[in-house]
């Protein structure tokens, strides 16, 4: 009996481990995803401009441009993520260009996207618990 | 006598787990720096205005330098034709936008597939790292 229960306890510690390693390596992996596409979001949205307001030497980003981008990259991010019902992802974008001060203020203009990813929990075990992954990443004009 | 057979019973198993945890660990190493290359070489692509000959030789062969997958099986597909950058959101995703989608295969994804009956053709799979991005290059 007491070798049944030894041998009980080093397989809920083996379980344990091994469920923990894979949960974390996947939560790890979802992170450097999630940090790619709010880079590739950013960086994008940046890339349309004003160009009336450009020809006036001020750069004004086309946040409609912008905003088109960004839904099209978190529909393609839906679809890898496998996404269930109920788990959702949105990004928040946030821009600093002349129009909105950048040039009094004396800082460049950029695009700020901020990704929210909610998702069932994504650690198997009980004693854990992560439900939702924010990544926000800046992409900076600094010389136009 | 009793003990050692309960030994060589559970002796298997519990290096089953000792060696899952490393080959976990290897696979988990291995879809990172796959995505860190990846990503890598979608920054260059951004810069050339797709991903060119040579782009997708030096992904090949950094991704064979760094996780010993022969060339011949690394899977990419991938915009080829240059895209340049557009001051607009093209709802058709034909303009402006480079694909990429990379894919190698995982060796061994159980350790002791032989023991536990798992034949080596299903003890297999394949990782893609797949994602869009904005063309940064001007026309000449």
């Amino acid at each position: 009996m007491k070798v049944f229960i030894v041998f009980i306890a080093l397989l809920i510690v083996n379980m344990t481990f091994i469920t923990y390693q894979g949960d974390l390596n996947r939560y790890v992996r979802l992170q450097t995803f999630m940090k790619a596409v709010a880079e590739e979001a950013a960086a994008g949205a940046a890339l349309y401009y004003d160009e009336v307001a450009y020809s006036n030497g001020s750069m004004v980003i086309n946040r409609e441009e912008g905003e088109k981008y960004i839904e099209y990259l978190l529909t393609r991010a839906e679809q890898t993520l496998d996404l269930k019902e109920g788990e959702s992802l949105t990004a928040e974008m946030e821009v600093m260009d002349d129009g909105s001060g950048a040039a009094e203020q004396g800082v460049s203009p950029s695009v700020t996207v901020t990704l929210r990813l909610t998702v069932a929990d994504l650690f198997r075990l009980p004693f854990l618990s992560r439900e939702q992954v924010v990544r926000s990443a800046k992409y900076e004009l600094a010389d136009y | 006598m009793k003990q050692f057979i309960v030994l060589t019973a559970i002796l298997p198993l519990m290096l089953i787990f000792m060696a899952q945890f490393a080959l976990e660990q290897k696979n988990s190493g291995a879809m990172n720096v796959l995505q860190q290359q990846v990503y890598t070489a979608k920054e260059q692509a951004k810069q050339e205005g797709c991903f060119t000959p040579e782009i997708i030789e030096q992904l090949k062969r950094d991704i064979n330098a760094k996780l010993g997958v022969p060339e011949e099986d690394i899977l990419i597909v991938a915009t080829e034709s240059p895209q340049y950058r557009i001051n607009y959101f093209d709802p058709e995703h034909k303009r402006g936008l480079i694909h990429y989608s990379v894919s190698v295969p995982i060796e061994k994804i159980m350790a002791g597939g032989n023991l536990l009956g798992i034949p080596s053709e299903r003890n297999r799979g394949v990782y893609t790292v797949e994602g869009t991005t904005a063309s940064e290059k001007l026309p000449d």
